[in-house]
């Protein structure tokens, strides 16, 4: 071969290697990229994959479980679950016509205590609101209202036991004679008494989080209010509320959903010893805290027929809050 | 001075007012609540039984005594499969460390790096775990307790610390993982970025940068888990009768001395009442303004 060919032959390659070097260069960068997102993709997967077995075990499979075993009995001699059909249901709706059915008693008791605690929720508001404009002494109402959160329930409800009990019925007798019966003892007073303690208790659970998000409403929108004349209860009603509303479509969801799971503190007071007052939570606990196998039955078959009654108005109070949401912003 | 009654007049309408009496009013009943408490925890054993104490007198003679037979009264009976014998006042309250610590660590870590994962690294399947967590909180499916149970005894879980610990390890309870995702949506991307630019893997910049920089939020939703966790005694009722803890034992204490002539207990039950709540309130104390910040810097979406 000739110099001149050997050197024509050089420039060919050159240029053949020029002309493919972009197409090696983009898939050498293409190539790095997948292997950082394949090591992103592993450690994702390492840390995620815990929480959502968990979840498929604890949650799902729990619940489909639960919705079976509402279609169940447990047989005593071969200590296994069979096959009932509506059993349970029969014996809900049966126990629902008895005037004084305990599951009859439990689902009324539960909607009387939900309404109850529904006439709480401008309270529930206003005073967080109160904290939050630092009106006299709300340094020290904020942290005693949050106190409850913290506190042992079980043990604030037995002092409150033995207080209404015990103790006002003996200053009422020594200091005028008059005899008062014990609150919750009283089959009469059992119910305010009880729902007065959890109302008690749930007032400041929601105070910090309000007062957080009420904490960032901006000042000059405040400001502004005020040259236009509002008074404390109108800023509520026009600034403060549309702009925490979402936090507290939050807690009014919850609150309906959590209506038949609401014991009343009723175990607290009286262990399963409660019959004459009873809510469908209570009840439902009272069957499985003995982990006794033929109650799981009637408790899931009762828990299916609750989450039945109670998923429409729960989704209707999305609805109805995602449609009253002013979307106001910060 | 004139600032002052100025400031003063101006909360002088019936809003406030009336906000400001039942606050009084709540404010009374607690402090009577706990301080009746306190002061039966003060009376001697015999003041009921031979110094014709009521439940509304004084102490005849005042003493800290029912503090010390707290701990040799206070008894739980254990099952005969699980043991046998009692659990005392002292190994109780070693169980609600381990209870309230352990479900408190396992809870909020499972709730801090999942929130983690799903905003600061894009997935498709990030869509699913949010759904989940929304799915858990508005569908109200009630009553899958008894599953529950049978499912943990068929595991040979119930009555297992591993068990306990297993069923709390979630981030779809409560409100905790709308903060963490909040707290971390603000948490600016440029020292991932720079941090990966620098070589350091995922892991690393989770352990030693991200996580880091919320430790404020980590710690104060840590205590509040710990503190309900310290206060439940219906799940180690369920769950773990075994290793029975103070709030447990308390309370089962209390139903077997109660009723008849067995009010003279109170003392006994008050001084370990007041036990359990000793912790909480010194942590409260000391960890103030945490618990009582702010949040929800970032607002919070529902």
């Amino acid at each position: 071969m000739r110099i001149t060919e050997i050197e024509e032959r050089v420039e060919d390659v050159a240029a053949e290697t020029a002309a493919v070097a972009p197409a090696i260069a983009k898939r050498r960068a293409v190539g790095s990229m997948s292997k950082a997102r394949r090591r992103e993709t592993l450690f994702y997967t390492a840390f995620i994959v815990f929480p959502i077995i968990q979840f498929v075990v604890f949650y799902a499979y729990v619940n489909f479980d639960s919705f079976l075993l509402a279609f169940q009995s447990y047989d005593e001699t071969t200590l296994s679950y069979k096959w009932a059909g509506w059993k349970n249901f029969k014996n809900i709706f049966v126990d629902l016509s008895l005037e004084f059915g305990l599951m009859r008693q439990g689902y009324l008791t539960a909607m009387l205590t939900w309404v109850m605690n529904l006439c709480l929720a401008p309270l529930e508001l206003l005073i967080p609101f109160y904290i939050y404009k630092k009106m006299p002494g709300s340094g020290w109402f904020k942290v005693l209202l949050y106190m409850p959160s913290i506190l042992s329930t079980m043990v604030l409800g037995l002092l409150y036991q033995y207080v209404v009990d015990q103790v006002i019925p003996e200053i009422a007798f020594s200091s005028s004679g008059t005899v008062v019966e014990p609150l919750l003892r009283s089959v009469d007073s059992r119910y305010w008494a009880a729902w007065g303690f959890s109302a008690f208790m749930k007032l400041g659970s929601g105070i910090l989080l309000y007062t957080s998000e009420m904490s960032r409403i901006p000042e000059s929108l405040v400001e502004y209010g005020h040259l236009e004349g509002c008074t404390p209860l109108k800023e509520f009603w026009y600034v403060t509320l549309p702009l925490i509303f979402p936090l507290y479509s939050i807690f009014l969801i919850a609150t309906i959903k959590n209506v038949f799971v609401d014991q009343l503190n009723l175990y607290t007071f009286f262990g399963k010893g409660s019959t004459e007052v009873t809510t469908i939570g209570y009840y439902k606990f009272c069957l499985i805290v003995d982990r006794n196998p033929s109650d799981f039955p009637l408790a899931s078959a009762l828990g299916l027929f609750s989450t039945l009654i109670i998923l429409g108005p729960t989704l209707f109070a999305r609805w109805l809050t995602n449609k009253l949401d002013a979307k106001a912003q910060f | 001075m004139a600032k002052k009654k100025f400031k003063l007049m101006k909360f002088m309408n019936p809003y406030t007012i009336v906000v400001f009496i039942f606050l009084v009013m709540y404010s009374l009943v607690l402090f009577s609540l706990l301080g009746w408490g306190f002061i039966k925890s003060l009376h001697q054993f015999d003041d009921f039984i031979l110094g014709g104490s009521k439940a509304s007198s004084w102490p005849n003679v005042w003493t800290l005594d029912n503090y010390m037979k707290a701990f040799e009264y206070i008894k739980v009976p254990l099952a005969r499969k699980y043991g046998g014998g009692s659990v005392y006042f002292e190994e109780m309250l070693f169980n609600s460390l381990l209870y309230a610590a352990g479900c408190a660590t396992v809870g909020t870590l499972t709730t801090c790096i999942v929130a983690y994962l799903t905003v600061k690294h894009r997935f498709a399947f990030n869509k699913v775990v949010v759904g989940i967590f929304y799915f858990v909180w508005l569908v109200p499916l009630v009553g899958s307790s008894a599953a529950n149970i049978k499912l943990m005894t068929n595991l040979n879980l119930i009555h297992t610390w591993l068990g306990v610990f297993l069923m709390k390890a979630n981030y779809v309870t409560g409100m905790s993982f709308l903060i963490f995702r909040s707290v971390f949506s603000s948490l600016d991307d440029g020292y991932r970025e720079a941090a990966l630019i620098d070589g350091a893997s995922h892991f690393k910049i989770m352990v030693q940068i991200c996580l880091p920089l919320v430790k404020t939020t980590i710690i104060t939703m840590w205590m509040m888990d710990f503190i309900a966790a310290w206060n439940d005694y219906s799940t180690p009722m369920v769950y773990l009768q075994a290793n029975p803890t103070a709030a447990y034992g308390l309370y089962v204490y209390n139903q077997n001395k109660s009723g008849g002539g067995q009010f003279a207990h109170v003392t006994f039950k008050v001084a370990g009442f007041m036990v359990l709540l000793t912790p909480i309130i010194v942590l409260f104390a000391i960890f103030k303004d945490k618990f009582m910040g702010n949040l929800l810097e970032g607002g919070l979406k529902g």
